[in-house]
């Protein structure tokens, strides 16, 4: 399985635990293709809202003296994404947000009624698994909002199978890195 | 008399819809409405002083665009230096509103992000009054009557409550033009083929530039 690895600046220094590299590791040890980018968002323009991917570029970001066009290639041909954040308000922070934002082109325009709700269409026949992994210390609330988050951003993307771990701790970390290797070892081994 | 601070956590440059909110909102109250682009303030040197002097304002009004299910990035990034300022600023702190539109029909799209907002509040320690979450968004730059009606009235509400002497905090609010759904989606997928077939990509629009 081919793995592209998202995070946030701060994911390799968590409270002293590397979480970025251990997960990288992990999905080594169990026979997976790993690819990590570290998001800056001080380096990805922010989205303008200007739906140039949709109606001008299709498929394509408008905005090209960045680096999201070619991330969201290395996104589409991977097999899962994992996203590494600290949870911020609930959410992702600035850096994985400011990509993500950026990553609209990977969707069609078009509005379709999908679980009675509207949404738009999909581009593509397939979209990767998507494991979001929020880290940092949160309140309840806010694990609450990010898990809720990764059920919306699923019905919005339709990825093929989606997860969703969080970790307060050093020692939450541990359960994610194990929660991933069983993820990974089933579908590896199937 | 009330002092109001409204971020527009829109990274459009002209013309956003949260914009127009936040001046539909001015009109209304009848007191001048300080706004900040998130997007720029972010990136100014003297950021610190207007965040500081955001702060003193007793009233903040986050008004944003719904992107990929919660806050724009440029927005949380202020938010962050807004958290940041706070801890040391000795003055009360203001009372924080939302305001969050989207291109769906359904109103409820906004709820997590206005969860996010309301989180925010509590991590600096800023009283929350409520949050109003809107439908068709896109609707709201092309019609100034009829359908659009009650998302106007919700927002007198808004500014009534922000300019009342004791408000409380209370739920979110969701409101969506009264227009059927069928005839939204069908008007908005119309509007999508146009602009394509304007800039000569209608057949390319499905593109699928990634694939293997």
């Amino acid at each position: 399985m081919k793995i592209l690895i998202l995070c946030d600046r701060e994911s390799g220094t968590e409270s002293g635990f590397n979480l970025r590299l251990r997960v990288e590791e992990v999905l080594k040890q169990v026979g997976c293709e790993v690819q990590t980018i570290v998001l800056n968002s001080d380096e990805i323009k922010p989205c303008i809202g200007c739906f140039g991917c949709w109606v001008r570029t299709p498929g394509l970001c408008v905005i090209t003296n960045d680096c999201a066009n070619d991330i969201s290639r290395v996104f589409m041909r991977s097999d899962a994404v994992v996203l590494l954040t600290r949870i911020t308000y609930g959410g992702f922070t600035p850096d994985l947000k400011a990509f993500l934002d950026r990553s609209i082109p990977n969707i069609l325009p078009y509005f379709e009624i999908y679980r009675s709700k509207m949404h738009h269409r999909m581009r593509y026949d397939r979209f990767p698994w998507w494991i979001a992994v929020g880290y940092g210390e949160s309140l309840e609330s806010e694990l609450e909002i990010f898990r809720e988050l990764s059920e919306r951003n699923a019905l919005n993307l339709r990825p093929q199978k989606h997860f969703c771990l969080t970790a307060k701790s050093a020692d939450e970390c541990q359960d994610v890195l194990q929660a991933l290797k069983r993820i990974f070892t089933e579908e590896v081994g199937a | 008399m009330k002092r109001v601070v409204a971020v527009n956590g829109s990274p459009k440059s002209a013309e956003s819809t949260s914009g127009a909110l936040i001046k539909t909102l001015e009109e209304y109250i009848g007191i001048k409405i300080n706004s900040f682009r998130a997007v720029e303030l972010v990136r100014r040197e003297d950021a610190h002083k207007v965040i500081a002097d955001v702060l003193k304002a007793d009233v903040l009004l986050i008004v944003f665009p719904l992107y990929v299910d919660s806050l724009p990035a440029p927005l949380v990034k202020l938010l962050k230096q807004i958290e940041q300022a706070a801890k040391t600023c000795s003055s009360s702190l203001p009372t924080v509103y939302s305001i969050c539109n989207c291109g769906f029909y359904e109103a409820e799209h906004n709820s997590l992000a206005l969860k996010m907002t309301r989180t925010f509040a509590k991590r600096i320690g800023a009283g929350y009054g409520y949050g109003l979450g809107i439908g068709c968004g896109g609707v709201l730059a092309q019609m100034e009557k009829g359908p659009v009606d009650n998302v106007y009235a919700a927002l007198r509400d808004m500014g009534d409550t922000i300019m009342a002497e004791n408000s409380k905090e209370s739920e979110d609010a969701f409101i969506t033009p009264k227009m059927p759904r069928f005839l939204y989606k069908m008007g908005g997928n119309i509007g999508w083929r146009q602009m394509a077939r304007k800039n000569a990509v209608l057949k390319q629009i499905k593109e699928k530039p990634h694939s293997l």
